[in-house]
C-alpha cells in the first residue's frame, strides 16, 4: 500500500517537474530570443510583418498578442498586464495611456536610438516627457467623411460642401429624398466634432487648441458651447437621426454599403470592405463650422514602445524589431496590410487613390486635429461619448454637456 | 465514527460521569484530524482566492492606487465620496438593482407556468423542452450581439422591418434610455425562462402523483390543484431559482455591455461594468475597489433578505 502511494507521489512530482520544465523551455531551448509584443492591430494583419521580421532575423521569435475591440479595450488590457507586472517587451502607448506609461517609468527612453532615424519629429511630440522620446510612431491615421457618389449625385452634388450651412442644406435634401444623410459611431468620441473643433482653432489662430482648457485658463463651457450648438444642428435639422445612438459601427457601414446611408465618418481602415461591396465612394474633409475651416481627423498612430524592464539580448531583439518596423520593408508591409500612412522619411506611402486629395491638401499640410487629453484619457473619452449620446437624444443641452465635461475634467 | 476508532479511556468516562459534561480541551486531544485535513485544501483555496483578494480590495478602496505607480497613498473615504457623487455610478447601481429584481420576478412568473405546461404529455414534448432549454445555453455576449441587430433602431433593423410591413413607425429600441433598459431585461428573461423552467420541471416530476389523484377524488379543479398542491411543492425550487437569479442579476455584465455598451448615456450601465471600467480601463483602482466593496455589502444584504424571505415562505408551506 505504502509503495503504491510513494509511486503515485513520485509520478505526481515528475508530472509537475515536467510541466514546469515545459514552461521554462520553448523557444529558449531552440537558441532563439523570444520577445513578447502586444499589438495595437489585430494579429491577422500584423502577422505578415512579424513573419517578414522573423525571416530576416531567424534568431528572434516574436510572441504576439492583441486586444479585441477598440482603443479602450487595448488600454484596459495593457493596464491589467502592467498592474499584474506582466509588461510586454514591446507594446503601444495611446492617448489614453501615455501619461500613465511615461510617468510610471514603463517605457524606455529611445530619443537617440538609431531606429528613430527618419521619424517625423511632430509625431513624437505627444510621446515626449522632459525632452525624452518614449514612443516611435512611423505612421499616421486620417479620417474624414466617406460619401456615396451616386446618392450625392441624385441630390445634385458632386462632392461634400466645405461649409457647415451648405453641408446641412445638402443633408436635409438627402433626408427628404428618403436616405439617411450622415452617421457616425456615438459609442466612441465624436469623429466629426474633434476635426471641426481643430478647424475652428486653426482659423481663429488658437494654435494651442484645447491646451488653454486643460491648463485651467478657460473652460469647456466658454469655448466649446457655441461649437457644440452648431454640431447639434446635425441632429436637430434631421441630417443625422437620433436613433444613431443605438447603432454600432458595423451597422452604420452596412447601411452605407446598401445605399441607405449617404455619408459616414470613416477612414482607410474601412476601404477594403467598401471596395469589396463595389460602392463608388469618395473621401472629403469635415466642413468648416462658422469661423472655422475644413479639417480632417488624424494624428500619429499609437507609437511602439520598448519596455523599460528588459535588457541584454531581449533589448537588442526589441530594438531590431523597431528598426524593422521603421524600415522601407516594414512600412511598405504596414501600408499593404493595415492601410497605414507612412510619415517616416524611410518610406513614401502610396496613399489609396480615394484618400489622395485629403492626404495632399490636409494631412501633408497639417490640417488635422484630434483632442489629445493630457491626463485621464479613458475617463474623458468615456464621458464625452456618453454626453454626446445624451445630447443626440435631447436629454442634455450643448451648454450642460460642456458643463458636465468641466466637472469631469476637474475631478481628474 | 470517532467513538469507534478511539474509544474513550475508563478514566475519561469516569471524569465525564463526575462532571456531567466533557471538557473541550480534553475532547480535542482525542479528535481525529483527518476530516479537518481534508478541508485544508478548500480552506486554502478560499483564503487565497477570496479572503486575500477581498482584504486587498478593502485596502485599495482607501488608496489612490492606479495600477501603474507603486507610489500608493491612503486617501481616506475620498473614493467612497466619489461614488456617491458620480451620476454614472449611481445610475449603474440603480439599473443593476432594477435588472436583478425585474429578471427574478419575470423569469419566476413565466418559468413556473411554462414548466407546468412542459410537464404535460403532448406531441413533440421533448423537442419543445430542448428548444426552451437551449435558448439559454449560448454565451450572453453572443445573445447580446444578435439581439443588438434585432433591436437596431434603424429603419432597416430586423424588428423595425417587421413593424414596417404592418404599416407601423420604427421604434427607437436601443436609442431610447427607457426602451433600451426594457430591451435588456427582455432578452435576459427570454434567455433565462427556459433554463429555470427545466429546474422547476425537475421538481414537478418529484411531486407524488397520488396527491393529484386524491385531490381529483375530492373534486379539486385544475386551478385549485395548481395553487394548493403544485405551487407549495415547488417552494424549494423557487428558493433555489430565485437565489440563482438574484445573484446572477446583481453581477450582470456581458449582456447589457454587448447590447448597448452601457448606453444611451449611462442608462444601461451596470455596477460590474463600472468596476471593470473604473478599475481597469480607467486605471482608477481606488474607486473601482471602493465600488466593489460597496457592491459586496449590497449583495450580501440583498441575498440575506432573499434567504430570510425564502425561509419564511418555506415554513409557511412546510
Amino acid at each position: 500500500m505504502r509503495s503504491r502511494r510513494e509511486f503515485v507521489a513520485a509520478l505526481a512530482a515528475l508530472t509537475v517537474t515536467a510541466s514546469l520544465a515545459g514552461c521554462g523551455g520553448g523557444s529558449g531551448s531552440s537558441g532563439k530570443t523570444t520577445i513578447t509584443y502586444f499589438s495595437w492591430n489585430n494579429q491577422k494583419v500584423m502577422t505578415p510583418i512579424i513573419e517578414a521580421f522573423e525571416k530576416a532575423n531567424p534568431d528572434i521569435h516574436i510572441d504576439i498578442s492583441a486586444a479585441q475591440g477598440q482603443a479602450n479595450d487595448y488600454a484596459q488590457t495593457l493596464t491589467t498586464r502592467i498592474a499584474g507586472n506582466q509588461v510586454p517587451d514591446v507594446f503601444h502607448m495611446s492617448i489614453e495611456t501615455r501619461s500613465a506609461v511615461m510617468d510610471g517609468g514603463f517605457a524606455r527612453d529611445i530619443t537617440h536610438e538609431s531606429f528613430m532615424k527618419g521619424i517625423d519629429p511632430t509625431a513624437s511630440t505627444l510621446y515626449t516627457r522632459d525632452g525624452k522620446v518614449y514612443g516611435m510612431a512611423p505612421t499616421a491615421w486620417a479620417g474624414g467623411i466617406v460619401y456615396n457618389k451616386k446618392l450625392l449625385a441624385k441630390a445634385g452634388y458632386s462632392s461634400v460642401p466645405t461649409t457647415w450651412d451648405e453641408f446641412l442644406k445638402m443633408g436635409r435634401k438627402l433626408a427628404d429624398s428618403g436616405v439617411t444623410a450622415y452617421m457616425e459611431d456615438p459609442s466612441v468620441v465624436s469623429g466629426s466634432f474633434g476635426p471641426m473643433l481643430g478647424g475652428y482653432y486653426a482659423k481663429q489662430g488658437m494654435k494651442t487648441g484645447d491646451d488653454a482648457i486643460f491648463e485651467g485658463k478657460t473652460t469647456f463651457e466658454k469655448v466649446w458651447t457655441p461649437l457644440i450648438e452648431q454640431w447639434d444642428r446635425l441632429v436637430s435639422e434631421g441630417v443625422m437621426p437620433k436613433n444613431v445612438v443605438g447603432v454600432n459601427t458595423d451597422q452604420i457601414k452596412q447601411s452605407f454599403m446598401t445605399d441607405q446611408l449617404a455619408m459616414f465618418r470613416s477612414g482607410p481602415w474601412d476601404f477594403a470592405d467598401l471596395d469589396s461591396a463595389g460602392i463608388d465612394y469618395g473621401v472629403a474633409p469635415f466642413p468648416a463650422l462658422p469661423g472655422g475651416e475644413p479639417f480632417v481627423g488624424g494624428g500619429p498612430d499609437s507609437p511602439y514602445v520598448i519596455s523599460s524592464k528588459i535588457s541584454g539580448t531581449k533589448l537588442k531583439a526589441a530594438e531590431k524589431f523597431l528598426s524593422f518596423v521603421n524600415s522601407t520593408e516594414g512600412l511598405k508591409l504596414a501600408q499593404e496590410n493595415m492601410n497605414q500612412i507612412s510619415t517616416s522619411a524611410n518610406y513614401d506611402s502610396k496613399v489609396p487613390p480615394q484618400l489622395q486629395d485629403v492626404y495632399t491638401k490636409y494631412i501633408k499640410t497639417g490640417k488635422y486635429y484630434w483632442v489629445n487629453w493630457p491626463k485621464g484619457g479613458t475617463v474623458m473619452g468615456q464621458e464625452i461619448a456618453s454626453q454626446w449620446q445624451l445630447l443626440i437624444q435631447g436629454k442634455e443641452t450643448p451648454r450642460s454637456v460642456a458643463q458636465n465635461l468641466d466637472k469631469k475634467w476637474k475631478s481628474q | 465514527m470517532t467513538k469507534v476508532d478511539v474509544p474513550p479511556s475508563t478514566d475519561a468516562v469516569q471524569a465525564v460521569a463526575r462532571t456531567g459534561a466533557r471538557r473541550p480541551g480534553r475532547r480535542a486531544a482525542g479528535r481525529n484530524w483527518a476530516p479537518t485535513a481534508f478541508l485544508l485544501p478548500i480552506a486554502a483555496v478560499f483564503v487565497v482566492l477570496y479572503a486575500v483578494p477581498l482584504a486587498e480590495t478593502i485596502y485599495y478602496s482607501f488608496t489612490d492606487f492606479n495600477g501603474f505607480s507603486t507610489d500608493v497613498n491612503l486617501v481616506g473615504l475620498a473614493n467612497y465620496r466619489t461614488i456617491f457623487t458620480d451620476p454614472s455610478l449611481l445610475t449603474g447601481l440603480g439599473f443593476t438593482l432594477a435588472f436583478a429584481l425585474a429578471t427574478t420576478l419575470l423569469i419566476t412568473m413565466l418559468a413556473i407556468p411554462l414548466a407546468v405546461v412542459l410537464n404535460k404529455k403532448f406531441f413533440g414534448r421533448s423537442l419543445v423542452r430542448s428548444i426552451f432549454f437551449f435558448v439559454g445555453v449560448p454565451s450572453q455576449v453572443i445573445l447580446g450581439l444578435v439581439w443588438q441587430y434585432i433591436f437596431s433602431p434603424l429603419n432597416s433593423g430586423a424588428l423595425n422591418s417587421v413593424l414596417a410591413k404592418f404599416g407601423m413607425d420604427p421604434v427607437s429600441w436601443l436609442a431610447d434610455p427607457q426602451i433600451a433598459r426594457g430591451c435588456v431585461v427582455f432578452v435576459a428573461v427570454w434567455a433565462g425562462v427556459g433554463w429555470h423552467a427545466m429546474l422547476y420541471l425537475a421538481y414537478l416530476q418529484a411531486i407524488p402523483a397520488d396527491l393529484y389523484e386524491q385531490s381529483q377524488v375530492d373534486g379539486a379543479s385544475g386551478r385549485q390543484q395548481f395553487f394548493h398542491i403544485t405551487l407549495p411543492q415547488l417552494v424549494p425550487a423557487v428558493v433555489v431559482s430565485s437565489f440563482l437569479l438574484i445573484t446572477g442579476g446583481l453581477r450582470v455584465y456581458e449582456l447589457p455591455f454587448a447590447m448597448t455598451k452601457g448606453g444611451p448615456g449611462y442608462a444601461t450601465n451596470t455596477i460590474t461594468q463600472s468596476i471593470i471600467l473604473r478599475g481597469l480601463a480607467q486605471s482608477d483602482y481606488g474607486v473601482g475597489s471602493a465600488l466593489a466593496v460597496l457592491f459586496t455589502v449590497a449583495c450580501l444584504a440583498v441575498i440575506l433578505v432573499q434567504l430570510r424571505l425564502a425561509g419564511i415562505v418555506s415554513k409557511r408551506f412546510a
